[in-house]
């Protein structure tokens, strides 16, 4: 279309000038402006912030319970021992459960009904032998997370060896709904102290809890960056293995 | 110039000749190796717990090359000593390494590793290794293993059976002693698991893996279950999709959990290749 096309179209139109605007506004603000229903508007006052109180049936709309204010999740070792993987490869079988941290004292969180929607998340990354098969948080299909096959959600199962590799070092961090979390490890039982780790330079936003040294059978862990001052408790539902333990004498 | 064509045409026709006898032999070995592997299985689950040593050796002496196995294993498996024995001529170096295996079977893997694994798997050149392993305390028999392991066609697919007096602690509680999980068998007869196949190369992926554990006073019905896998897994040249393709016990496992992802095993492979 021309500009100058324009000229018929806008014949008779009104001019839609501020004193227009003012006198349509101010009826709609009225409207608007009475919550308590007296302008034929029912109001209904939601009753949380989130636009359904539980969300679908995944409670996907409500704050993962991790991240709740006056929660605070960690992580331990459950159960701590070798075992023989998929019937021909020794490994150390770690089941990492989730706790709640209040007060220096870890509570089992593993079994509530609270945490059927928590996914626990492992990142590996700058492994010593680069030709070895990693837990890799960038594809979809090398992602380590629970719940899985085997693990039902609140718990995590690290199942560490070489295999018939050569020995190699890995770097651990461990997520709950895509934050970093605590892991808590006996040094000595009956205490137990958490490690946060420290950010990597390398992949961006990895920020190791622990390091795992695996072998042919078995991997011994280092934690980083362990926070010493804050001896904790695990009354229950804690392995008390160390962390940098060898493999068991049969 | 019209001689030179017909020689180039007479060397394309040949090398196509070669490369199709070459494929040919290469698929009619697999074929035998594969049913080779399939009775050394079938021997292996006949085999009693207390069976004498001997017996079992010349299974595994039909069978070609067996070797003691690593002593952690035995020792894990509270043996004197345990002895495998592994069908792969196309295998890849997973639950044993590569200086305990034969030279024939170095040579047929490093030419199919040199191979485009997505043109090899295409033409249905799969990779498969069948391990038998077997306990031995006071002359006779404690434990008895079997493995398949094979490339499926989105990821590695394993199975295994054990046969043994009692099924291992750690076991039972990994698998059963879990809030959503009601297994309909007596925990200490019979048991599948499942795993994730661990420190395989990168070059290979990765893969999933079922296992089931049997004692002597397991049901006829629970044996079988145990001991049974799909052989066309690792001749046919799509390949199996998921573990419970290769290892129908698998299915069973799938079923008892109450949680979407377990109960997805059977249904939603990953896809490594």
């Amino acid at each position: 279309m021309r500009a100058d096309d324009t000229s018929g179209t806008l014949q008779g139109a009104v001019p839609y000038d501020l004193s227009t605007w003012v006198s349509a506004a101010s009826g709609v603000v009225n409207a608007i402006w009475s919550p308590n229903g007296s302008n034929g508007v029912p109001t209904i006052l939601a009753q949380s912030v989130y636009p359904i109180h539980h969300g679908n049936n995944h409670d996907q709309s409500t704050t993962p319970y991790c991240q709740r204010k006056n929660v605070n999740c960690a992580l331990a070792p459950h159960s701590d021992g070798q075992a023989l993987y998929g019937g021909g490869t020794l490994v150390r079988q770690v089941e990492y459960q989730l706790f709640s941290l209040q007060n220096g004292t870890l509570t089992p969180l593993y079994g509530t009904p609270q945490i059927q929607g928590v996914k626990i998340e492992e990142w590996e990354a700058n492994p010593s032998n680069p030709n070895v098969h990693i837990c890799s948080w960038q594809n979809q299909d090398t992602k380590c997370e629970s719940p899985n096959s085997v693990d039902p959600p609140g718990q995590y199962t690290d199942d560490m060896g070489a295999g018939v590799s050569s020995p190699y070092t890995v770097q651990q961090q461990f997520l709950v709904d895509r934050q970093g979390l605590q892991v808590f490890w006996p040094n000595p039982a009956p205490t137990w102290y958490g490690a946060w780790g420290t950010p990597s330079s390398t992949p961006p936003g990895f920020q190791p809890n622990q390091t795992a040294s695996t072998t042919n059978g078995w991997a011994t862990i280092s934690q980083i960056n362990v926070n010493v001052k804050a001896a904790t408790a695990c009354p229950s539902g804690c392995d008390t293995t160390p962390a940098q333990a060898g493999p068991p004498s049969q | 110039m019209k001689k030179t064509a017909e020689r180039f045409g007479l060397a394309i026709a040949g090398t196509l000749v070669v490369a199709l006898s070459c494929y040919g032999l290469a698929r009619a070995y697999l074929y035998y190796e594969a049913a080779r592997a399939e009775h050394m299985m079938r021997e292996l689950g006949d085999v009693k717990i207390g069976d004498p040593e001997s017996q079992v050796l010349a299974i595994l002496q039909r069978y070609g090359n067996y070797r003691k196995a690593p002593e952690d294993l035995a020792k894990f498996d509270k043996a004197d000593y345990e002895y495998e024995a592994e069908i792969g001529p196309s295998g890849i170096y997973y639950f044993i390494d590569r200086g305990s295996t034969g030279m024939f079977c170095r040579m047929t893997r490093a030419v199919l590793s040199s191979l485009n694994p997505r043109l090899r798997r295409a033409i249905g050149l799969r990779r498969w290794s069948v391990d038998g392993r077997v306990g031995i305390k006071e002359n006779s028999v404690t434990i008895v293993r079997g493995m398949v392991l094979v490339e499926g066609s989105r990821e590695w697919l394993a199975g295994d059976w054990t046969l043994a007096k009692t099924i291992p602690r750690y076991a039972i509680d990994r698998f059963v002693t879990s809030p959503g999980v009601s297994w309909p068998h007596d925990v200490n007869h019979y048991l599948v698991g499942w795993s994730r196949l661990i420190a395989m190369e990168n070059q290979n992926g990765g893969g999933e893996g079922a296992s089931s554990w049997i004692t002597p006073s397991a049901t006829e019905d629970e044996k079988r279950s145990a001991l049974e896998f799909r052989w066309n897994c690792l001749t046919s040249r799509s390949g199996c999709r998921t573990v419970c393709d290769l290892f129908p016990a698998a299915v069973e496992y799938a079923s008892t959990g109450t949680w979407k992802e377990r109960r997805e095993a059977c249904t939603a492979p990953r896809s490594y290749y």
